[in-house]
Formats: structure tokens, C-alpha cells, sequence
């Protein structure tokens, strides 16, 4: 590209050497050892861990709160600000013991009356968007012997996943500040609220007393950077340290000494949904057509450049609910044709809606690779592009009329909010099925080592029904500088603590 | 001239008062936002009472009743998803980025503009002119995003001169100025030459040689202010454009401006900022405008406001 284009090039030098000639320059961001400059696509609009659940905001709130668990950086749930836990036969009753002596970042001691606060106070407050995420919770009670106890109205497996996204704050200070805590907040975690300037960055320090692994730097900024290119640069000239990339961009930077590339497998699950009681799509043969018309491998060589895996499930690799060597979707278009003609199918439009912008990456040239796919089969497809948000706004108005192209990244790193969304009873649930349905509870009563087997059969139900159409599970790439020490999370959410340089 | 202003001032509030109408109607049709917020597997029921909270559920015209009078109180609301702050001073912290962006490109465009165009005319040559408006239209024909994206490749990424990004010190204006001058600088070059070439064959400039004035001194002083006349409009509104926010180019160099803040706030259906955007926006263009006008009557005496 830069060969390309020698002649603009030439211009801009000499009009840039012109302008450049009165200004000073200045070597930004430059990393030194103690602090770290990450970019991240979209800036949060609120980041008070009582009201607002979002996955940018999660970058901070996993620096500066605690909850009762924690997601590690590979997805694992493990002791957070509770030590210890146990639950009764059917999973409705939780008590964790509260780790001694953790102090907030203004000095005063963690009580066990903090978590209760933190809950009540979601669950009290109607424009929490924290509070359908524990809307489940019957009571919480602080008991004798630092212990919490959550009663539950229903039996939920993933409990422990769920008290993980919940950061606690103070209940003293937070009384005080209400809407105000935003802006002076104060948690539990590995770094403390350094600044947050709207529009450009947010800014962390270390929290020298933090009971757990303490952080390897002494600064790490959040910058907001939604441009891909911008990302890159940034990484390639210093002003950033790491950003995400799309995976078009891992080739351009193979060969750059100013950046590495990092890719890892990501908790996203990229299907074709679809509204199976709509016309054309209400037989189940039409439904299993196109599952067998698309080309997984070739989509993922193709336009993925290999950085995915092809998935037959609904969750990735890493999620609770994934199921070891199910088996992945095979690909046979002369068996699509005749599963088509058996069904009688002469034609008729069938709309695929997908998300020009704002979408995971690359889901307009994936949007088209399988309307090229299906129409080879023999399906007329529609293709209706929007920006994600009329998108979302559709399938969580149960608007879909026809297919419809998504990811679903877990923050929980559980299947369950996934299963419950899609195919039983949630908003993109349009088939409605009993079994299904059944099968739902069966999971969320299941004890740990038993949901899996159940997690199978909803994955076989769905595969043999067709609801959905698993396509793959993506890597999340990243622009990093070559002297970070750092390994991405599978959540796409940073983990500050482990940002080092080597 | 007072009562042109006044009368002025009364069509810009109108002005205002239909973008916003416009902007809290289009917004609302998009669908309640309520969905948006509750991103991970929330049940209708729980969407819908957020929306009946949030007050999405009540009729459209209560809304936008409630709204309008807030308006008039001068009071446009705050976001839904950050209530701890004025959707007005949302938009307005954004100002100082937008506000420095547009004026220094616009100047640094408009001057290097008259620079060419004056040395194309006081050097009657004609190679000058090929080359500004040749060089400038080839500047022009490449998009601004890619024109930064190039630029941040050759001074951030190759040279490391320059910040790529961000909004840190007088550094970092470098780039998005250089951009969005050097893309306008074809349009004034253009309308000053032309209207130069105009002027150069008026009567009066003829009169100003044989009263014995120097070349140079014709064009700078006597055909000047007449050219400026018809490049003035265009500028201006191109300025209230760059005032409304360079949406592109900020993107590429995440330049924290209006244009910016306002993208986002509509992906994210975040009426309020929409509407505090919308109304800074249409207030950039009423004002460019007024001051145009008023400019126009200093420069040409023909012309009253009335």
C-alpha cells in the first residue's frame, strides 16, 4: 500500500513538512516500564458497577472492584472476596465466607454488609441494568461468622459465575455519593480510580494494599480509540501499548518490527439465528438446509484468515456448557438441495439480517459469504444490513423475520444466559419447544459435574431441530507492543493486573 | 441592523426548535432503548419495565411535550445511562477538541488558500496556478479518512514524529489540521482564482493602474476585497460544518470532538446526547450564518440588512 501510493505520499510529505515545520513534535506515549496505555473500541458511558453492566465498563470494574468470585484471564472461576462456598441439594441456597482484613481503596475494612448492600441496592434500584443479571435473588442475609448467605427463588447452576460480574462497593460511601460515585469510585481491587477523562481515557493506579496478586505496573490507562486503523497505528507508532484488531489486520502486521500480533480463542459463539415459525423456515428441512449449504472451513480460511474454529454448539471452548468433540456441522450441499426439494421449497425470499456496523468483526463479509453459500443451494436470500443496534433492538423485540447473523460472548463465561436467550424462552427463542424448555431447567438444577451431559442434549436438540445455525468460534487478535508481556483474556475483557513489559 | 439581528435571532430559534423536533421524533421511531441496555439475556418483561422507568412507554406526545418544555427551561435532559451528568455538558466538554480542530484547520486552509491564490494572480503565472490547483485537486480526490490514515502512517508510524491519536498537546493537532486544511484548500483556491480572474478585468482595477498603483498593490488591495465576497458563503459553510464536528476525521485520529460523542450517542440510542448534540450542531450553522451576513454588509456597503 505505501508503494502504491508514492505520489499522494510525496504531497503529503512536502504539505506536512510545511506544517510539521512550526510545531514541536513530541514522542508520546512512549511505554515506560511503569505504565501501560491499552485502547479499548468504545468508552463506557457509565462505569458505576451498581446501575450499569456493560462489557467496555467491565474493563474497569475487573481492575477496581472485587465480587464475590472471579473470572481469571483463561475463564475459570475462583475465590474472589469470598474464600469459601457451599450450596444445598437443589443450588437455591449460597453461602460464602468473606475474606478477612480486605480493605477498600479509602482504608475501611470490607463487612459482610457491604455485599448485602451491593445486592439489595441492585435489586432495589428499577434502572439497574445489573438487576435482571440477579433478578433470581430471593434474599441476601448477612449471617454470623463473616458468612453471606443468597437464597434464590429457582435452583442456578451458575451461580458462581454470575456473583463474579457483580463488583461490591462501600455502602458508606456509596449512600453518600449516589449517582456521584462515578466519579470518585471506590472498590476492593488491584488498582484504584486514577482519572477518567471523558471522551479520550480512563486511568488506574496501582492498589499497593490489594489483597490478592498485586499488579505489575504501576499505571495502566484505558484509551478509547474506536477506529481499527487508529488501533493499529497507535500500537505501531507508541501512543498505545494494546488494542484489538479485526482479524484482516493480523497479515498487514506479520511483518512489522513496531508491533506483534496476539491472537487466542475468545468466549464468542458466531450463529445464524433465525425465527424458525416464519415462513419457509417453520420446516425443519429448509432449517437443516442451510446448516448443511454453508462451508464453515472455507469462511474461517477465507475471510477469517484460519483464526477461528468451527463449532457445532453454541458456546466456545472455555465457556461452561461446551461439550468436548461434539461434532461440527458437515457441509453437503447435494443433501441441503434435496432436504430443500423434499420440502417443497420453490424460492421464496428468506430475509438474512446481519450488522453493518458496530457488529463483531467481519459479520457484513460473513453476512454475504452465506447468503453466496445459500443461494448456491438454492435458497433466495435478502440480505438486510443495519448497525448493530437496530439489529439488537430487533432480536430483543423478538422482531426477526427470517435469519439473522450474531455473535454471543458470555461475560460469565457461562452457556446458561446463552441457552435461555436463544432457545428457551428468551427473546431469540421463536420455536417455543417444550423439550427444549425442559431441558433448561434440567441444566440450571443440574450439580456441577452432571451439566455438561445436559448441556449435550440441548446442543443435540438444537442440531437435529435447527434453531440455530452454530458457525464458528472466533480469536480475539490484538496489536500489542513487542516488549509487552501479556497474554490476552478469553473474554476480550483486560485483565489490568497482568499487563507487565518483559 | 438591529432589527436584522433580531429578526434573525427569532428564525434561528425556530430553526433549532425544528432540528430538535426532528431529532426527538426520528429517535424515538428507532425503537425504546431499553434492550440496548440490558445487553446479556434479560427477559421481555424485564426490558419492557425498564423502558416503563426509563419513561419510553408513555405516549409519544407526553414525551415530547415534557421535552419541548424542558427545552424552554433550557433544561435538554440527561442520558439515561449516565444520569449523573447534563446531556448538555456532555456535549459541551466535547466543544474545546471541535471548536480548536475546525478554527485552526479552517484558518491554516483558508490562508494557505489565499497565499496561492494571491501569488498565482501577483505573478499573472500560470504554471502556479496548475500546480496549486492541480496539487490541491489530487489532495482533494483522496478521502480525508485515507489521506489520515496515510498521514499517520508516514509521520507517527515510519518518521515517529507525531502522535498518531488522541487530543495530548499542540503535537497532536498536527495531523487532523493537516488533513482537513489541506482537503478545503482546492475549494477557496478555486473560488478566489476564479473570482480574481473576474475582478481583473472590472473597470476600476484599470482605473487603480493608471492612477499609477503597482501590480502587486491592485491585487492585494483593490481586487482582494472584492474576491472575497463569493468565498466567503462557501466558507462558511464549510466552518459551521467543521463546528458541527468533523465526524471522519476525528474517528480516524480519536479525536475527542462533538462529532464523536454525537455517533455514539446514536448507536447507542442515548436520546438526550442526540438531541444536545443536534442543537449544537444547528446552533454552529445559525451563528456561522448570522456572522456571514453580518460580514457580508462590512465588506460590500451594497448590502443592507434590512
Amino acid at each position: 500500500m505505501k508503494l502504491r501510493y508514492t505520489g499522494t505520499l510525496a504531497l503529503l510529505a512536502l504539505v506536512g513538512g510545511l506544517l510539521t515545520g512550526c510545531m514541536p513534535a513530541t514522542t508520546s506515549g512512549s511505554a515506560k516500564d511503569s505504565q501501560a496505555t491499552i485502547a479499548l473500541p468504545a468508552e463506557p458511558s457509565n462505569t458505576d458497577p451498581i446501575m450499569t453492566r456493560s462489557i467496555a465498563a467491565w474493563n474497569m470494574y475487573y481492575a477496581m472492584y472485587d465480587g464475590l468470585t472471579r473470572i481469571t484471564a483463561d475463564g475459570k472461576v475462583v475465590p474472589g472476596l469470598a474464600t469459601d462456598w457451599k450450596h444445598n441439594a437443589d443450588l437455591s441456597e449460597w453461602e460464602f465466607t468473606i475474606r478477612p482484613g480486605v480493605k477498600f481503596h479509602n482504608g475501611e475494612e470490607l463487612k459482610p454488609s457491604d455485599i448485602v448492600y451491593t445486592y439489595s441496592t441492585i435489586l432495589g434500584s428499577e434502572k439497574s441494568t445489573n438487576r435482571p443479571a440477579v433478578a433470581m435473588v430471593k434474599s441476601v442475609t448477612a449471617e454470623a461468622d463473616n458468612v453471606v448467605k443468597f437464597t434464590l427463588k429457582n435452583p442456578f447452576s451458575a451461580w458462581l459465575n454470575q456473583v463474579a460480574t457483580i463488583g461490591i462497593v462501600p455502602q458508606d460511601v456509596y449512600t453518600k455519593e449516589g449517582d456521584n460515585f462515578v466519579n470518585a469510585p471506590v472498590g476492593t481491587g488491584p488498582f484504584k480510580f486514577s482519572a477518567w477523562q471523558r471522551g479520550v481515557s480512563y486511568s488506574l493506579e496501582r492498589n499497593g494494599d490489594y489483597w490478592g496478586d498485586k499488579p505489575a505496573l504501576d499505571k495502566v490507562t484505558f484509551s478509547f480509540v474506536g477506529a481499527e486503523d487508529a488501533r493499529v497505528s497507535g500500537v505501531e507508532s507508541g501512543t498505545l501499548n494494546a488494542g484489538a484488531i479485526p482479524p484482516n489486520q493480523v497479515p498487514v502486521l506479520k511483518n512489522s518490527t513496531q508491533a506483534t500480533v496476539i491472537s487466542s480463542p475468545s468466549n464468542g459463539s458466531v450463529f445464524l439465528g433465525m425465527n424458525s415459525k416464519a415462513a419457509g423456515l417453520e420446516d425443519v428441512r429448509v432449517r437443516q438446509a442451510i446448516s448443511l449449504a454453508i462451508d464453515r472451513d472455507e469462511i474461517i480460511k477465507g475471510l477469517m484468515g484460519g483464526l477461528a474454529t468451527p463449532n457445532g454448539q453454541l458456546v466456545a471452548k472455555g465457556v461452561t456448557g461446551f461439550v468436548e468433540n461434539f461434532p461440527v456441522p458437515t457441509t453437503d450441499i447435494e443433501r441441503a438441495k434435496k432436504l430443500l426439494s423434499e420440502a417443497g421449497y420453490t424460492g421464496e425470499p428468506i430475509t438474512l439480517e446481519y450488522a453493518t456496523v458496530g457488529g463483531f468483526p467481519m459479520s457484513a463479509e460473513i453476512a454475504q459469504a452465506v447468503e453466496g453459500y445459500l443461494s448456491k443451494a438454492g435458497i433466495t436470500i435478502k440480505l438486510v444490513g443495519t448497525e448493530q443496534a437496530s439489529l439488537s433492538l430487533k432480536m430483543a423485540n423478538h422482531k426477526i423475520t427470517g435469519l439473522y447473523l450474531n455473535m454471543w460472548t458470555p461475560s460469565s463465561m457461562d452457556g446458561d444466559v446463552v441457552v435461555n436467550q436463544i432457545l428457551a424462552g428468551g427473546p431469540e427463542d421463536y420455536a417455543k419447544d417444550p423439550a427444549m424448555a425442559k431441558l433448561y431447567l434440567e441444566q440450571q438444577a443440574a450439580p456441577e459435574n452432571q451439566r455438561s451431559d445436559v448441556f449435550k442434549k440441548i446442543w443435540e436438540l438444537n442440531r437435529d431441530q435447527a434453531y440455530t445455525v452454530p458457525l464458528f468460534t472466533p480469536s480475539n487478535s490484538y496489536a500489542a507492543s513487542p516488549n509487552l508481556a501479556w497474554t490476552p483474556s478469553v473474554d476480550g475483557i483486560y485483565r489490568a493486573t497482568g499487563v507487565a513489559f518483559k | 441592523m438591529l432589527k436584522f439581528l433580531i429578526r434573525r435571532l427569532v428564525q434561528a430559534a425556530a430553526t433549532v426548535l425544528c432540528v430538535l423536533t426532528i431529532a426527538f421524533f426520528l429517535g424515538r421511531a428507532s425503537g425504546k432503548p431499553g434492550a440496548l441496555l440490558l445487553t446479556d439475556g434479560a427477559t421481555a418483561e424485564q426490558i419492557d419495565q425498564l423502558n416503563e422507568t426509563l419513561g419510553f412507554n408513555r405516549p409519544l406526545l407526553a414525551q415530547y411535550v415534557d421535552f419541548a418544555l424542558g427545552v424552554f427551561r433550557g433544561d435538554f435532559g440527561s442520558s439515561y445511562r449516565n444520569p449523573s451528568i447534563p446531556a448538555i455538558e456532555l456535549v459541551a466538554e466535547r466543544l474545546p477538541a471541535t471548536v480548536s480542530l475546525a478554527l485552526t484547520s479552517f484558518v491554516i486552509g483558508v490562508v494557505l488558500a489565499l497565499a496561492a491564490a494571491l501569488s498565482i494572480h501577483v505573478f499573472r503565472s500560470r504554471k502556479l496556478r496548475a500546480l496549486f490547483i492541480w496539487g490541491g485537486s489530487l489532495r482533494q480526490s483522496v478521502p480525508d479518512f485515507f489521506f489520515g490514515v496515510l498521514a499517520v502512517l508516514v509521520f507517527s508510524v515510519v518518521l515517529g514524529a507525531l502522535p498518531s491519536l488522541g487530543f495530548t498537546g499542540p503535537a497532536s493537532y498536527v495531523l487532523p489540521v493537516m488533513t482537513i486544511a489541506t482537503g478545503q484548500f482546492v475549494l477557496y483556491v478555486r473560488l478566489l482564482d476564479s473570482a480574481l480572474t473576474e475582478q481583473s478585468s472590472q473597470d476600476y482595477v484599470r482605473t487603480a493602474y493608471a492612477r499609477g498603483k503597482s501590480h502587486g498593490a491592485v491585487v492585494a488591495t483593490e481586487m482582494l476585497p472584492n474576491a472575497l465576497l463569493p468565498v466567503m458563503t462557501m466558507a462558511g459553510l464549510n466552518l459551521a460544518g467543521l463546528l458541527g464536528g468533523a465526524v471522519i476525521v476525528e474517528q480516524v485520529f480519536a479525536w475527542p470532538g462533538v462529532g464523536e460523542v454525537l455517533i455514539n450517542a446514536v448507536s447507542q440510542r442515548d436520546f438526550a446526547i442526540v438531541q444536545a448534540g443536534l442543537l449544537v450542531v444547528a446552533l454552529m450553522f445559525v451563528v456561522v450564518n448570522i456572522v456571514v451576513d453580518v460580514l457580508y454588509s462590512v465588506l460590500d456597503p451594497r448590502v443592507r440588512l434590512s
